[in-house]
């Protein structure tokens, strides 16, 4: 019981400096700040079409093929006069000319501001596509589209947000946090005191870990429950977001360990914290998964958070982040155990 | 009983050792003052006694174990007071000792007991960084208490105290060693080590210059000497200890006299300060 009491007596004090030091404050207003945006961003943007399109081809057969495969009624007109109005209104839009025939067309884009050559390749294939399929009714029947999982819906905008608000904050919160506690200490000189006590290293440790994995739950629960009320994933959620603030708040304590103050921890920590978001990238443009970014611990976390929150059936991806966690967990702990102890519990 | 055996320690930065070949025992139940001016090497010993430094060269043993073999549980045992207070700013001086006394696995003081032991009682519950210098010194002292150690540690205990606060402190210090604890007392304070310690040993420049009961030092050392006090060229006045039994000493006294410039001439008797000079040619302050 005795070294029970030790851990219980060292939480109770790591929490409260971490609420006197403003700590909790500082997770407040970030939870804060996240709840605002999931209850005030709209679900989803609505826009206007991106591309206006006039059929100039004898018949229309174009415009009548894009309005049976559900295009917008909105983005085709009658005349160029009509054309240019919904270009003028619109800035950001393309316009769209086909005129000649369907055997020999002419396509016509008008670009107002300068468009992605991906975007412009992709629209040009799909008017190929379209006049391709017009001109050749059987083109592409033997095609058949096979899905792997049932085809889940896209998520509201001001929802698409939270696995990223978990997966980066938590992180930040752990990493940042217990390097600027780590660094009070060694101001003040306490852990001096703390050498010459029974406390040991696996005390030391376990106490802030558990203080920063607190406060990441219940922002956490704050933020989940703005956006999906009391029956959110629990479970998963709140593993992934234990292993998260555990992997920063160990891995952050033992790379603190090796600097004297914040200012000189300051520039390689944020080098950390923005290596660390690199898979944010991927989150926004999925194309973007180099080999070396998909090993980042973050990848397969907020992947993992999203396929929680917006389950598309592949709960095998959560289980294979946990485990692999365990990995980074078992790294994270001896990497904090060997720093702390060399840099931190020991003299020169 | 402590034993320190050839004790030596070069700090990283530094190209000549801080403590140098020292050997000294503690016996069980005695105050042991380790008396030096600063910079002399006596909170480096300290640090390499109580584990916060890795001994290099010999050895310090506790009933035959040596510290680096010591397990955690050594820690209940001992109390250790810094020289330069460094408590959490952020918490009061009771959360302060409330949250030291849970690391330990032996029954503890109750922190307002001893916070009130050394006139804290009425501070408790204000924030450590609101005290001052000495009530910040007066709360390591008492955190050094909490566990109620059979070995203190304590260095400079009395520093940056007034006068009455500073009794009190060696009234607790006299209170533990008749409770049975073997005290370690760093200071360059000659008259706390001379009221205090049954041994005191001079430290200067990390060596060992002398080792005695205070009583036995001034038997050995003490001489009879005159403090002379002599206006300079420039006007300011000087203060010299001169011994009779040094030829130098005999020879700058009749200069002195013979100078006319002598203020004020004084028969002193033998502290340990004075072996202290005499010993190493330089003052313990």
């Amino acid at each position: 019981m005795k070294p029970l009491k030790r851990y219980v007596v060292l939480f109770s004090q790591d929490a409260l400096l971490a609420y006197r030091n403003g700590h909790v404050l500082v997770v407040a207003a970030i939870a804060v700040i996240m709840v605002l945006l999931v209850l005030f961003l709209p679900a989803e943007i609505k826009s206007g079409p991106g591309e206006y399109f006039l059929d100039e081809t004898p018949g229309k057969p174009l415009a009548e093929a894009l309005l049976r495969k559900g295009g917008n009624p909105d983005a085709l007109c009658a005349d160029r006069t009509e054309l240019q109005k919904k270009l003028t209104d619109d800035k950001n839009a393309l316009g769209v000319v086909i005129s000649g025939s369907l055997e020999n067309p002419v396509v016509t884009i008008s670009k107002p501001k300068s468009v992605a050559e991906k975007s412009m390749n992709l629209l040009m294939a799909t008017i190929d596509q379209i006049i391709l399929a017009v001109g050749n009714p059987g083109a592409g029947e033997d095609l058949t589209t096979e899905y792997l999982r049932p085809r889940s819906e896209s998520p509201a905008l001001n929802l698409s947000g939270i696995p990223v608000f978990l997966a980066f904050e938590v992180g930040i919160l752990g990493f940042l946090l217990v390097a600027v506690f780590i660094f009070q200490e060694k101001q003040e000189k306490t852990l001096r005191a703390y050498r010459v006590s029974p406390g040991g290293l696996a005390a030391y440790l376990m106490s802030k870990t558990l203080v920063f994995v607190a406060l990441s739950v219940i922002y956490a629960a704050v933020v989940v429950v703005a956006g999906f009320g009391f029956s959110a994933p629990w479970g998963s959620v709140m593993l992934l977001v234990i292993y998260a603030s555990t992997f920063m708040t160990l891995f952050g304590a033992g790379f603190a360990a090796w600097f004297h103050n914040l200012s000189h921890w300051f520039f390689p920590g944020l080098a950390i914290l923005v290596l660390n978001m690199i898979p944010f990238g991927s989150y926004i443009f999925p194309s973007f998964n180099p080999a070396w970014v998909t090993v980042l611990p973050s990848y397969g976390l907020i992947f993992s958070l999203r396929e929680a929150l917006f389950p598309t059936g592949n709960a095998d991806l959560i289980r294979t982040t946990l485990l692999t966690g365990l990995l980074w967990l078992a790294a994270s702990t001896v990497f904090a155990a060997f720093s702390v102890r060399r840099k931190l519990m020991k003299g020169e | 009983m402590i034993e320190v055996k050839a004790l030596s320690h070069t700090y990283p930065d530094s190209k000549e050792p801080s403590v140098k070949n020292i050997s000294f025992t503690v016996p069980d139940g005695t105050i042991f003052g380790f008396l030096g001016p600063s910079g002399a090497g006596k909170s480096t010993t300290q640090n390499l006694m109580t584990g916060l430094l890795k001994v290099q060269q010999g050895t310090v043993t506790y009933d035959g174990l040596p510290i680096h073999k010591q397990k955690q549980a050594f820690y209940n045992r001992i109390g250790v007071s810094f020289e330069h207070p460094n408590v959490y700013g952020k918490l009061t001086g009771l959360e302060n000792l409330k949250y030291f006394a849970g690391l330990f696995s032996v029954p503890t003081e109750d922190p307002v007991k001893v916070l009130d032991w050394v006139g804290l009682k009425d501070s408790a519950d204000k924030r450590a960084s609101a005290y001052s210098k000495g009530m910040k010194q007066r709360l390591v002292f008492a955190r050094a208490l909490i566990n109620r150690p059979s070995i203190l540690f304590l260095d400079e205990p009395t520093s940056g105290l007034d006068p009455a606060t500073a009794e009190v402190v060696k009234n607790i210090i006299q209170r533990k060693r008749e409770e049975g604890c073997t005290i370690f007392l760093t200071t360059h304070n000659m008259y706390s080590a001379d009221e205090l310690c049954d041994t005191v040993a001079f430290l200067n420049d990390g060596t060992l210059v002398a080792m005695d009961t205070p009583r036995a030092l001034k038997l050995s050392y003490g001489e009879a000497s005159v403090e002379v006090e002599h206006r300079q060229n420039g006007g300011e006045v000087k203060k010299e200890i001169l011994f009779h039994a040094r030829e130098d000493h005999r020879r700058r006294l009749k200069e002195l006299i013979d100078s006319g410039r002598i203020e004020t001439l004084h028969s002193r008797e033998a502290s340990l300060e004075q072996i202290f000079i005499q010993l190493t040619g330089r003052s313990l302050a």
